[in-house]
């Protein structure tokens, strides 16, 4: 049905995709299979028209077609779910379908018409939703049904899904699988865009790896094993670097007492959270992103308040603390979205360096009423070489810097506070192997130097390459407990996907 | 000491371009109303700096555009939009009569210095309620202040009307200030007061709070990037509510100046249109202080030039504002334009550059 | 005070009423249909300035009304093409965009007054349209808005410019053209509603004479919820108490009518803090919109 030949898109001098080859046939479930950036979604975009291919040819159905807008793509039956909805939410369930109902004849809308034919989809695909409801009270999984009922209402033969089942439950994925088997059912064809492993062995007709903006291979989905999925994935392995685990148990420095936040949402919410931090320990929090790993960092970094049970920090009921109380008492905090909320890009590196202790007599005379910049340009030259902050000059804004540096920024301004408790998420994400490298080994550093750290990541690997004890989040729960050290593989997956433990000892 | 230049060439070229290309379609538009552009430009030159009665004049004029600027300039340095610079004045002059007026006995220092510090306090508490319904209420502040510039007019209107209306007039409009309570003259034989001493100082002000200390760092970081301000351990909400607090400070002092300095009482039109010429100020002087001082000169020069240009010519001295949103129109398109093409290859070639 | 509530002072009022609702109307539809395609306007004080000074010289010279407010229209056409181009083209801010428009609107019809003025003698008059013919129009132009935002496919795709110009944008919706409909549309209502001022309201031109119905029609889109029906309704209000103030004014001035002036805006700001839910603004309202964000 779908033919690329050595698809490029270049992004300046970048080269997000070179000479890509993909074929999907008809009735087929195709998975794109690859980490973040290998170029998934930039494909994608070329596919549904949003980005135009820097060289190379799209075929579909035995034409070739200059993809040069969204339309396009539309008119010729690609539709894509896009990862965040493209959904009106002002707007009713109706009112969105029509929306892509506007190159039908006729001026005025005509919704009886509309919902005739959206019912008849409805029936057939057994994809329920009432048409009446205005989008913003859908449920997420509710969302990407009119999505999908907007792609058929378009008679799309191809649909792409761009990581669709990231934001559903289990329950509904399970649901969106059976959807995808009766549309290949009616000889439409699915683009399937995910890096989860399971769920793409269990769906998938054929698949295709990218690593690094280039395919590495297409194959059958029977014909190979999860594990060799992740090699060719990966890439090759490099032989990760082994820390000694710590084993024996300090005193508590961190706990959670039953913790609630958003109870009722399962996937920005947190129920009956019991949690102990051990002072000198790392302690990852594995699971799959969007399982309230976020929350959980909020609370413990007092960007939200726990709406029910206690939060205790060094003894002392936390529950009332503010984000500043707990930076005070040495908290440490490395965000997951270190531009939106770790750093302030127009600013230069080192303002950022300073932010958290402009006051400190050595930055300022009169707790921050007249800043010594000559002693802050000393520091931040000082961090620069430190942390190998790679930068035109410190007086380059952090915009203009790399993914890398920007974290060690980052690194260098909570780890010279010689913190008690560290917060990491996803620590590494989106960073080549010297500097995740670089980041781990700073962590394990301050860990040996008495620190409690908490790492969060969706990336199991990381976790268990830095953790002494690993938690597994599911919904807004912890799933269970096992060791660091020779972690049980089964375990955490079955954990991942849901499975309760007890827990001796929290 | 090369980068510093590149980069103060590079932030003085729009604004500059910009002047220079809307005072040559200022030409076109004075010969389009049958007049000689060159003539009207030479004696609006003139008008401006021909004598030096004509320079402290533009000094006066300069002093309410340097605070409206100022005061602009620091809530836009903090994130927060306002309009209502307008509003602050007029509500900060008003309450400064009434101070003038309650404690006329008192010796005149003593009345100025009141006078000042309630209209300063009274634009503060004016300015922070749209900082308030902004922080804790999701109140878009160009929409509150918008709103709050009328509230504030038309209470304004009442007071001179009513309460504080001077006994002996026809026309509403508070009492004139005692001789003893006004600033004091200059320059001998002008109007120029030292209120342009209070705004150059002001300037220093907020130049130093912005750039000199911890507070101005967490300011301008809550300005750029709320959220991780916020989590940054910076209380976001307290410093909106400050900044415009700070804000309507600064614009009720402008108020206050013009009343004690220049206009000596309050009637309709007081001050009207200052607060956006604020706006336009600030924007010109690239929300940096020294920059809005420049640009609050220009403006003033401008439009004492176009005054004695229109008695000079025939020429409307309207055309001072026709020019002053020109340049505000090439401002905004002009930073624009550096943004998109000039500014992104450099910044992508440092990237490149620091990540080799 | 009983004295006031007589049967010929409450006819008055609803007269003096209905004759300052059509400027609110227009720029408030106008304004309106600007933000629900994501462009806040605060210029509309500039552009009917600029309407109304164009329609009164244009009247005045051919002595016919309707011309004068055409050409009121054309002119706030094209005055907010300035606008457009700066915020749709080049992602300009919008509000200083707008106040700059204010700026030389204001400026633009005191500097054509002058000059005019000087080139004739004498008190400058032009001839009265018809007291009605405009807000009928303006009425309809309510209801053909309504129309058109929530009965036609095109009112559709441009609801969705304001919500979502990306998803907009995914499904072939041009934006660009949308957001210079808006622009458009808004510039010819405000046009109008400049006109009417010099050419019904009253039938010569006095400096200032918008005075602040611009902000007024942006508070109206406030208060009205974003929707013609609400528009409609809060212009009604404020234009009743307008009137009243202009009454009490003359009747009796021991009620300060300064206090009647503020509502609209005091209404506007509690209702916006304290009463309204948050969520009736169009999503990207005031927000740029930039293209292929990578």
């Amino acid at each position: 049905m779908l033919e690329l030949i050595k698809i490029t898109k270049k992004f300046g001098d970048f080269c997000a995709l070179c000479d890509v080859d993909l074929k999907v046939g008809y009735g087929e479930v195709h998975t794109l299979l690859g980490e973040n950036g290998a170029g998934k979604s930039t494909l994608m975009n070329i596919l549904c028209g949003l980005y135009e291919p820097t060289y190379g040819e799209i075929v579909f159905k035995d034409c070739e077609w200059h993809m040069d807008s969204p339309q396009t793509a539309r008119s010729i039956g690609i539709a894509m779910v896009h990862q965040h909805f493209m959904l009106i939410e002002a707007m009713s369930v109706l009112e969105n379908i029509m929306l892509c109902a506007l190159e039908e004849k006729g001026v005025l809308l005509d919704a009886a018409e509309v919902t005739k034919k959206v019912t008849e989809i409805q029936k057939l695909y057994d994809l329920k939703v009432d048409l009446h409801e205005m989008v913003n009270n859908l449920s997420v999984g509710q969302q990407q049904k009119v999505e999908i009922i907007k792609a058929l209402y378009n008679d799309a033969e191809l649909l792409i899904l761009d990581e669709p089942t990231a934001v559903l439950t289990d329950e509904e994925a399970q649901g969106l699988f059976r959807i995808i088997k009766k549309l290949t059912e009616q000889n439409k064809s699915v683009i399937f865009i995910s890096h989860k492993l399971k769920e793409v062995m269990q769906i998938s007709d054929k698949i295709t790896v990218l690593r690094r903006g280039r395919t590495v291979v297409t194959v059958n989905a029977c014909d190979y094993s999860a594990d060799e999925l992740a090699n060719l994935m990966v890439g090759e392995k490099v032989a990760a670097k082994a820390y000694k685990k710590v084993r024996k148990k300090d005193e508590v420095i961190y706990e959670l007492q039953n913790v609630s936040y958003h109870k009722q949402s399962k996937h920005g919410g947190l129920s009956g959270i019991n949690l102990k931090v051990h002072k000198g320990e790392i302690l990852g929090v594995a699971g799959v992103d969007g399982n309230g790993q976020s929350q959980l960092a909020d609370i413990l970094t007092g960007i939200q308040k726990p709406e029910e049970g206690k939060r205790i920090y060094e003894g002392i009921d936390a529950n009332r603390y503010r984000i500043i109380d707990f930076i005070r008492e040495g908290v440490a905090h490395i965000p997951e979205d270190r531009n939106k909320m770790g750093l302030i890009g127009g600013m230069d590196v080192r303002d950022n360096l300073v932010l958290k202790d402009m006051e400190d007599a050595r930055f300022s005379k009169a707790s921050g009423k007249f800043l010594l910049k000559k002693n802050m340009q000393e520091y931040a030259e000082e961090m620069k070489e430190k942390y190998d902050i790679r930068c035109s000059s410190i007086q380059e804004e952090v915009r203009n810097l790399s993914g890398g540096n920007q974290q060690k920024i980052i690194l260098a301004r909570e780890l010279e506070r010689n913190p008690k408790f560290i917060v990491a998420m996803h620590p590494t994400r989106g960073l080549d192997i010297g500097a995740a490298n670089f980041i781990h080994d700073s962590l394990i550093r301050a860990r040996d130097a008495g620190s409690a750290v908490v790492v969060v990541s969706a990336d199991i690997d990381e976790v268990i390459k830095v953790a002494d004890r690993i938690i597994v989040m599911f919904e807004g729960k912890i799933m269970g407990e096992v060791p660091g050290e020779n972690p049980d593989m089964n375990k955490i997956s079955s954990m991942m996907g849901g499975k309760e433990y007890e827990r001796s000892d929290c | 000491m090369k980068e510093a230049i590149a980069k103060m060439l590079k932030k003085v070229a729009v604004p500059v371009v910009s002047a220079i290309a809307a005072l040559l379609i200022g030409i076109v538009v004075i010969e389009l109303t049958g007049n000689n552009a060159a003539e009207a430009y030479s004696y609006m030159l003139r008008g401006a700096f021909g004598s030096m009665n004509n320079i402290c004049e533009l000094f006066v004029i300069a002093v309410p555009l340097i605070l409206t600027g100022l005061a602009v300039t620091f809530a836009y340095r903090s994130g927060v939009f306002t309009i209502g610079v307008d509003g602050q004045l007029i509500i900060g002059a008003i309450a400064a009569a009434w101070f003038v007026e309650a404690f006329r006995n008192l010796p005149g220092v003593v009345v100025a210095v009141g006078g000042i510090l309630t209209g300063m306090a009274v634009g503060a508490v004016w300015g922070a309620i749209a900082g308030a319904l902004k922080a804790y209420r999701r109140v878009n502040e160009i929409v509150s202040t918008l709103l709050m510039n009328y509230i504030a007019l038309y209470l304004a209107d009442y007071l001179y009307t009513v309460p504080l209306a001077a006994e002996s007039s026809k026309i509403p409009q508070t009492e004139r200030v005692a001789e003893a309570a006004r600033l004091p003259v200059l320059v001998g034989g002008t109007r120029l007061h030292i209120g342009i001493l209070i705004a150059l100082f002001c300037a220093v002000i907020v130049y130093y709070i912005l750039y000199k200390t911890a507070w101005g760092i967490k300011f301008r970081a809550v300005g750029i990037n709320a959220v991780a301000a916020e989590c940054n351990g910076i209380s976001v909400k307290k410093y909106m509510v400050a900044s415009m607090a700070i804000s309507g400070a600064i614009g009720g002092l402008a108020g206050t100046i013009e009343l004690l300095g220049t206009q000596y009482r309050i009637q309709s039109g007081f001050c009207a249109d200052y607060g956006f010429d604020g706006i336009a100020v600030a924007l010109i002087g690239q929300l940096n202080p020294v920059g809005t001082v420049l640009a609050a000169l220009f403006f003033a020069a401008l439009n004492v030039g176009s005054n004695s240009m229109e008695l000079m010519t025939s020429v409307p001295s309207s055309i001072a504002d026709i020019i002053q949103s020109i340049i505000i129109f090439f401002v905004v398109a002009g930073s624009v334009l550096m943004e998109r093409n000039f500014f992104k290859k450099i910044a992508f070639k440092k990237e490149r550059r620091a990540m080799e | 005070m009983s004295s006031i509530l007589t049967v010929a002072f409450l006819t008055g009022l609803l007269v003096a009423a209905l004759r300052m609702l059509p400027p609110l109307l227009l720029g408030a539809t106008g304004e309106m249909f600007s933000e629900r395609c994501g462009l806040t306007n605060i210029g509309l004080e500039g552009i009917m300035s600029v309407g109304a000074i164009t329609g009164f010289v244009v009247s005045y010279f051919i002595q016919n009304p309707y011309v004068g407010m055409l050409a009121g229209v054309l002119s706030g056409l094209l005055v907010n093409m300035i606008y457009a181009f700066l915020t749709i083209q080049l992602n300009a801010d919008q509000v200083i965009v707008g106040n700059a428009m204010n700026i030389l609107g204001m400026a633009l019809a005191s500097l054509i007054y002058t000059t005019v003025s000087k080139s004739q003698s004498g008190q400058l008059q032009s001839v009265t349209a018809d007291n009605y013919f405009v807000l009928v129009v303006s009425l309809a132009v309510v209801v053909i808005i309504w129309f058109y935002l929530y009965k036609t496919k095109s009112g559709l795709a441009f609801r969705a410019v304001g919500e979502y110009p990306r998803a907009a944008e995914t499904l072939g919706i041009n934006i660009q053209k949308k957001k210079y409909l808006a622009c458009s549309v808004n510039g010819i209502l405000c046009g109008l509603a400049g006109a009417y001022l010099t050419n019904v309201y009253i039938t010569s031109y006095v400096s200032g004479i918008v005075s602040g119905r611009g902000y007024i029609a942006l508070a109206a889109v406030i208060f009205g919820k974003w929707k013609p029906k609400g528009v409609l309704l809060a212009c009604t209000f404020f234009a009743f108490l307008d009137a009243l103030q202009l009454r009490l004014q003359v009747a009796d001035a021991s009620i300060p009518y300064q206090f009647l002036q503020m509502l609209p805006y005091l209404c506007t700001l509690l209702a916006l803090s304290f009463f309204m839910k948050p969520g009736s603004e169009p999503k990207a309202n005031g927000k740029p919109y930039i293209r292929e964000s990578r």
